[in-house]
């Protein structure tokens, strides 16, 4: 995972994700990205909480020289309320490709029911982390070939070690 | 460029069947009545064309041939140069196959030979009863009902006679209306059913000949993966072909069409006997518009092939163009006076390729969902300029689909990009970019097996086996 100081908002997002994730930035946004999903995700949280994400990326940035479980403490512990909960929020876009508000996650954690969510998109749906960190994939979508459910799935590496 | 489906969905998508063809860099001797080895599935050549992506586009190409696999330059982890890279190797394709052989240029008039037209169709290769195709420049089977017309059975072989001696266009014989996964027949605005063929190059058809994987039988006695050959340069412009498929829609040429802006070719457009819908078999001489063309061509570097894709340009417009209201005054798919037509609808059944014009005056009214990319407008502008004065001009690339990542051990398909591809000819009602439910080359025919359930290498050619 890159912790060095990014050079665009978009890529201080993916450092960030990744950080929050534990998946490499090269997996989540490999140099060749024809879905692109990281810029869907991106325009998505920038425009449900662009003040809130802003804070957000800033701590980032302001601490991406700092060791991972460092920054990882100032975000999840350390920061407003809001950030943090915006930070859970990226970490299940990420793995679930759904929307997580951080109002609702605040909500649900309260009266201990399940958060209400919304599938960002068609495409984000196939892409949740989630299923490639389970060796599997979403129900209804795969990739790999006829009869590949009588074989052995790739290894946890290479689904989510990043570009070979 | 089709859409996939899940697995559940497979028996259906085995019974359908998709592309073939490509140029043939050298002619060995017919397999049929010969004793002797067969010739070499994929045999070296020293003709690709390695033109790189960054050279102008300037009337040598024309000439240029073929190319075994595409010719790409830094950097390497540029997307958009990437698929200018695959772009040209599309557009020095098109121009190749539609030359009337290797290295020469197409040439300017409606019905004039092509290479891929003299390839082997898929129907002629799967044939009933698993029977052996015969050698490469085997003559093309004629339907029985395509024999009846008056003349057409002798007009056809003498034809082919005369195309094998390098004589002029053969007569094809096109039979199919419908396209991927039962999503329906497009209909032109004169009422008539657009119809598709399927052609494979000779390496691809001698793999399956050799292999003999034109049967059932052969297929269950074959071992090991599918792997048909891959082009590839090994040095200067020596290399192999690999297979390459070739699938082409074609238009009844009617009122309204202008010929002198169509490749086209007199034809026996066959409809096979069907019992549901209830068909009953004929054939009838036509003349034919190319409307369509995809290339898929198996690369080295790209395993799960190249696909390049083609459109005349006279096609449809796109959606923003209907929402806008900037519409040409004619277009083979699209009626710019109808406000009240479905857009991208099958027509209703039953589908009966006899009853033409379509019943009740329907006609298909199609736009094109994704625009074309600026870099692959610019592209088609420069190509169609040296084509100036032949109906190639009237021809675009809509887009390549290829592998970003070839070597995944997760996505057999290599994340193709772009993600989705479709041709409003071919994949008309499946546009989009919906996963699963809209047209991708590669995530459909990733699912491609032959008749035993193996993965069949991109290819459902194979599933056709009797």
């Amino acid at each position: 995972m890159n912790t060095t100081a990014s050079s665009t908002p978009l890529q201080t997002f993916v450092d960030l994700s990744a950080l929050l994730t534990g998946i490499a930035a090269s997996a989540l946004a490999p140099p060749l990205d024809p879905k692109d999903i990281k810029q869907a995700y991106f325009d998505y949280v920038q425009r449900e909480q662009p003040d809130t994400f802003n804070q957000l990326l800033a701590v980032y940035a302001a601490n991406a020289q700092q060791p991972p479980a460092t920054i990882a403490d100032l975000i999840l512990t350390q920061s407003d309320p809001a950030v943090r909960l915006l930070a859970r929020s990226v970490m299940l876009m990420w793995l679930l490709g759904s929307w997580y508000a951080p109002g609702d996650l605040q909500k649900a954690n309260a009266a201990g029911q399940p958060p209400d969510s919304v599938v960002i998109s068609a495409e984000a749906y196939t892409q949740g982390w989630a299923w490639n960190l389970a060796q599997a994939h979403p129900m209804g979508y795969s990739d790999l070939q006829f009869g590949y459910w009588a074989n052995q799935p790739p290894t946890l590496d290479d689904f989510i070690g990043g570009e070979q | 460029m089709c859409t996939r489906f899940t697995p559940a969905a497979l028996p259906l998508l085995l019974s359908m069947a998709m592309l073939a063809s490509c140029s043939s860099p050298a002619t060995p001797p017919s397999l049929r009545g010969d004793a002797a080895a067969p010739p070499p599935i994929d045999p070296v050549i020293a003709t690709c064309n390695i033109t790189p992506p960054d050279v102008a586009i300037a009337p040598a190409l024309l000439t240029s041939g073929t190319p075994c696999a595409p010719q790409l330059v830094p950097p390497f982890d540029d997307i958009v140069n990437l698929q200018h890279g695959f772009d040209m190797f599309s557009w020095l394709t098109f121009v190749g196959l539609n030359a009337p052989r290797e290295g020469a240029a197409p040439l300017p008039g409606s019905n004039a030979p092509t290479q891929w037209q003299a390839w082997r169709e898929v129907s002629d290769v799967m044939l009933p009863g698993g029977a052996a195709p015969g050698g490469w420049n085997a003559p093309r089977v004629t339907p029985e009902a395509c024999r009846l017309i008056p003349g057409a059975a002798s007009l056809r072989v003498v034809r082919r006679a005369e195309l094998n001696k390098g004589g002029t266009v053969p007569a094809e014989v096109t039979s199919e209306v419908n396209q991927p996964f039962d999503s329906g027949p497009l209909i032109d605005l004169n009422g008539n059913y657009v119809r598709y063929e399927i052609l494979v190059n000779e390496p691809m058809f001698q793999f399956i000949v050799q292999n003999r994987l034109y049967s059932k039988q052969g297929q269950q006695a074959f071992n090991g993966p599918v792997a048909f050959p891959a082009g590839n340069v090994t040095g200067g412009s020596t290399g192999t072909m690999g297979a390459v498929m070739v699938k082409a829609a074609w238009k009844v040429m009617g009122p309204g069409d202008d010929p002198g802006r169509f490749h086209t070719v007199d034809a026996l457009a066959y409809n096979p006997p069907s019992r549901n819908p209830k068909v009953a078999e004929s054939c009838r001489k036509v003349s034919l518009g190319l409307v369509g063309w995809h290339a898929a061509h198996k690369n080295v570097n790209e395993p799960q092939w190249n696909w390049s894709t083609f459109e005349q340009v006279d096609n449809v417009p796109t959606s923003a163009q209907v929402k806008a209201g900037t519409l040409k005054a004619h277009y083979n798919f699209h009626d710019p006076s109808c406000k009240s037509c479905a857009v991208n609808q099958p027509p209703p059944r039953p589908w009966n390729p006899n009853l033409q014009p379509f019943p009740n005056g329907f006609t298909s009214q199609v736009t094109r969902v994704t625009p074309l990319t600026a870099p692959t407008v610019a592209l088609n502008s420069s190509f169609q300029a040296i084509l100036r004065g032949t109906v190639w001009q009237n021809y675009e690339l809509v887009s390549t689909q290829w592998p970003t990542n070839a070597k995944s051990k997760t996505d057999p398909t290599g994340v193709p990009a772009p993600t989705f591809l479709a041709n409003t000819t071919l994949e008309t009602y499946t546009q989009g970019t919906v996963p699963q439910a809209s047209s991708s080359c590669m995530a459909c025919h990733n699912n491609a097996t032959d008749t035993t359930g193996r993965p069949s290498d991109f290819t459902f050619v194979l599933e056709r086996a009797q």
